[in-house]
């Protein structure tokens, strides 16, 4: 079994592998508090931000992102979109969402947007539904649930996903005290993060 | 209590007075600080401290454990010592055998091993280099050690940087922060801390014992009660205000509303007003006799020195007329500086725990995690936050010749950020995101930019590098001190006044800055060493 890591190692480590990997440290900081909230639920954050890190134009900072938020259906122009920066945009206009949803094509690690769902769950006080692939998890006002769908969600490179207010909300997952994230994930967030320290003093 | 303590409206001093780094940098320990709740909390609940393990054989070897029975839980103090190196560990209930071994392994070694979610935090320890073999030789002569040895280095022991937390494996903040005796920050670095300085008291007298037998003494109490531990403080310090707006936010609103509170009383006792005397006293005596060499302190302490005795000319005419505290702030405002403004300030508080101490509950805050951007904001609002804050520094140059001269990075290796030059630093694409004001005034012109009425989403979604200085505008929106108004990236900027800041909501004393960058400070100094029990 890998190394336990506290919580709060998870989030300071995706934070400073975001950063490294080319987001700015705005983006970081939701990066590190998703990977966070989903290892809280007993998913491993740090193996999607290391998916999510490894996708060729992660650090570009148009080419991942909604090119319009008023749109029905969030696309990007390269075709994908970052679950940081579609995540965080859902967050801000969480007041605003349309009655009827909205859809997002070709997420990227895809399992990064439930923190973000599940912030918009708190802030309407109102489960919402995320669906994909024939797949729907109904997410609660108290935070993430633990479902299968879920662990496929995890595996999934890419999808499309709509999401809207609503629904049943699952009830939340009892909360991890440590993360277990994979070692391959947690090397590559380290390798990652170095590119944040400036030279050594040793 | 009287009516009129209840019933005054408290009026707060201003933030963009009070969070000024001059200001910052004057602040002194308050019945508020984090340890006086630690030891109020200590004796008012009868904690029970016992020595429970002593596994150290002549040379001091070996390991210590001290239980604390809280009444409702444990908490123990796990000491490893292997020749130079000492580690030390509090944990979360009493340790088994395998957690000592564990520990016994981890702790002593030079760069300190990985926690578990049993261990709150952890540190390392060191002798100080001029008191500690004095005090073992002459104990174990029968003799005290030297009066002016004992003055000279206030402390048996040094405590090395705490790792807390979740840091280097220990246990997150949420798994204790529920608890009535971790809810005010710090509870169980400093609890580990007081330990720590029992711990140092008594491996003394064991290796004193361990020398010279029978004709070994112990430590006089009134000694053992005079020293405190040694804590040294770098940038990590003074970038902990910085990165948690929320939190530091609640700790000056705490603060500025006892003093609130203690102003607005129409009507002082005599032995409150004398009370209050006896302790700027203690103060003065203490300035008098500080260990500082920096020469900027040296000189404040003298300024400080001179501003105290001012203030004790002033308080020797007793308590006048309606609301005395406030005419002598007023006064205070007038004619001192922020070094004696602050001074009187906290101490003023001391006679009336009544009135303050339930304050004490409103200093943590978990919306530095947990607060999100409202993206519904106008643009309009935020670039107003902003300017209401921020605005005296929209027009400055902030070139690297101008306001923009420093950048704070951090090595891998090491536990404090740095503060250097720009282009010494590289800074590019290391810089650690702690420039504030500048990245506030960054937003300003680039929202200015936009619709006034358009909503700030959809602007941080073509600018997501506004993000962070849109958020904390929004936290000043409710949180009025959660904002230094200094630039942190000023090639004067002194940023030991805000580990200064810091260290005294700690509860440290005795500050000796040894250069702008650091900070040597003592707790738990003067403190009774806590019964241990059987």
């Amino acid at each position: 079994m890998s190394e336990t890591r506290s919580l709060a190692e998870v989030e300071d480590l995706a934070r400073r592998a975001a950063r490294g990997g080319g987001l700015p440290w705005d983006l970081a900081d939701e990066a590190g508090r998703a990977v966070r909230l989903l290892c809280i639920a007993r998913i491993d954050g740090c193996a999607a931000l290391a998916a999510l890190l490894a996708h060729p134009r992660a650090h570009q900072d148009k080419s991942l992102a909604p090119m319009d938020l008023r749109d029905r259906v969030w696309s990007s122009r390269s075709g994908a979109l970052c679950p940081i920066r579609s995540g965080t945009a859902l967050s801000d206009i969480a007041g605003d969402l349309p009655p009827d949803g909205v859809g997002l094509l070709g997420v990227v690690a895809p399992v990064l947007i439930l923190p973000f769902a599940a912030d918009m769950a708190r802030a309407l006080q109102l489960p919402v539904t995320l669906s994909w692939r024939g797949a729907v998890v109904s997410i609660g006002t108290e935070g993430l649930p633990r479902a299968l769908r879920i662990d496929r969600l995890a595996r999934t490179r890419q999808t499309g996903l709509h999401l809207h207010p609503g629904g049943p909300g699952l009830p939340p997952a009892p909360p991890e005290t440590r993360a277990r994230p994979a070692p391959a994930a947690w090397a590559a967030l380290l390798a990652s993060a170095s590119r944040t320290s400036s030279p050594g003093s040793r | 209590m009287s009516l009129d303590r209840v019933i005054t409206p408290t009026i707060l001093r201003p933030p963009e007075r009070i969070m000024r780094l001059d200001r910052l940098g004057a602040l002194q320990p308050s019945r508020l600080s984090f340890a006086r709740q630690l030891l109020r909390r200590i004796a008012a609940e009868r904690w029970v401290i016992r020595r429970t393990g002593w596994q150290l054989d002549a040379d001091g070897n070996g390991h210590a454990v001290y239980g604390v029975d809280t009444g409702a839980r444990h908490y123990a103090l796990v000491v490893c010592v292997a020749g130079a190196e000492t580690g030390v560990a509090l944990c979360d209930g009493a340790p088994g055998p395998d957690d000592i071994a564990r520990l016994s392994d981890s702790l002593p070694r030079v760069d300190i091993g990985r926690a578990t979610a049993h261990e709150l935090c952890l540190a390392k320890a060191g002798r100080d280099p001029d008191l500690w073999d004095h005090a073992v030789a002459r104990l174990a002569r029968g003799l005290q050690p030297d009066a002016e040895m004992v003055a000279a280095s206030g402390v048996l022991m040094h405590s090395g940087p705490v790792l807390a937390s979740g840091a280097h494996g220990t246990a997150d903040r949420d798994q204790v922060a529920d608890r009535p005796e971790m809810h005010a920050p710090f509870q169980a670095e400093l609890l580990m801390l007081l330990l720590m300085r029992l711990f140092a008291r008594d491996l003394v007298e064991h290796l004193a014992r361990a020398a010279g037998g029978g004709n070994a003494a112990r430590l006089d109490p009134d000694i053992d009660d005079a020293l405190g531990l040694g804590l040294s403080a770098g940038l990590g310090l003074a970038a902990f205000p910085v990165s948690h707006p929320c939190l530091f936010n609640t700790w000056i609103m705490a603060r500025e509303e006892a003093i609130g509170r203690v102003v607005a009383l129409r009507h002082v006792r005599p032995l409150e007003w004398s009370a209050v005397r006896g302790h700027l006293a203690g103060l003065a005596a203490s300035t008098a006799t500080s260990r500082a060499r920096d020469p900027m302190q040296v000189a404040r302490n003298a300024a400080l020195a001179a501003e105290l005795a001012q203030l004790a000319q002033e308080m020797a005419k007793g308590p006048a007329g309606d609301r005395p505290w406030s005419r002598l702030m007023h006064w205070a405002d007038n004619t001192l500086g922020p070094d004696g403004q602050e001074a009187l300030a906290s101490l003023m508080l001391e006679p009336y725990g009544d009135l303050v101490d339930g304050l004490g509950h409103c200093m943590s805050d978990r919306l530095d995690r947990d607060y999100r951007v409202d993206g519904c904001m106008s643009v309009g609002q935020v670039r107003a936050l902003i300017s209401t804050v921020h605005g005296w520094a929209l027009d400055l140059d902030w070139s690297p010749g101008g306001a923009g001269a420093l950048a704070w990075t951090k090595a891998s290796d090491e536990f404090n950020p740095r503060l250097s030059p720009r282009a010494a630093a590289q800074a590019g694409p290391f810089e650690l995101p702690l420039a504030i004001v500048h990245d506030a005034v960054r937003a300003w012109h680039c929202l200015g930019g936009y619709p006034a009425n358009l909503a700030v989403a959809h602007v941080l979604l073509d600018h997501p590098e506004h993000r962070r200085a849109t958020r904390r505008a929004q936290i000043t929106g409710f949180a009025p001190y959660a904002e230094i108004r200094d630039n942190l990236i000023d090639a004067g900027v002194r940023p030991v006044d805000l580990i200064r800041a810091t260290v005294s909501f700690l509860g440290a004393t005795d500050f000796d800055p040894p250069s702008d960058r650091r900070m040597r400070v003592r707790v738990f100094a003067g403190v009774p060493a806590p019964g241990v029990g059987p």
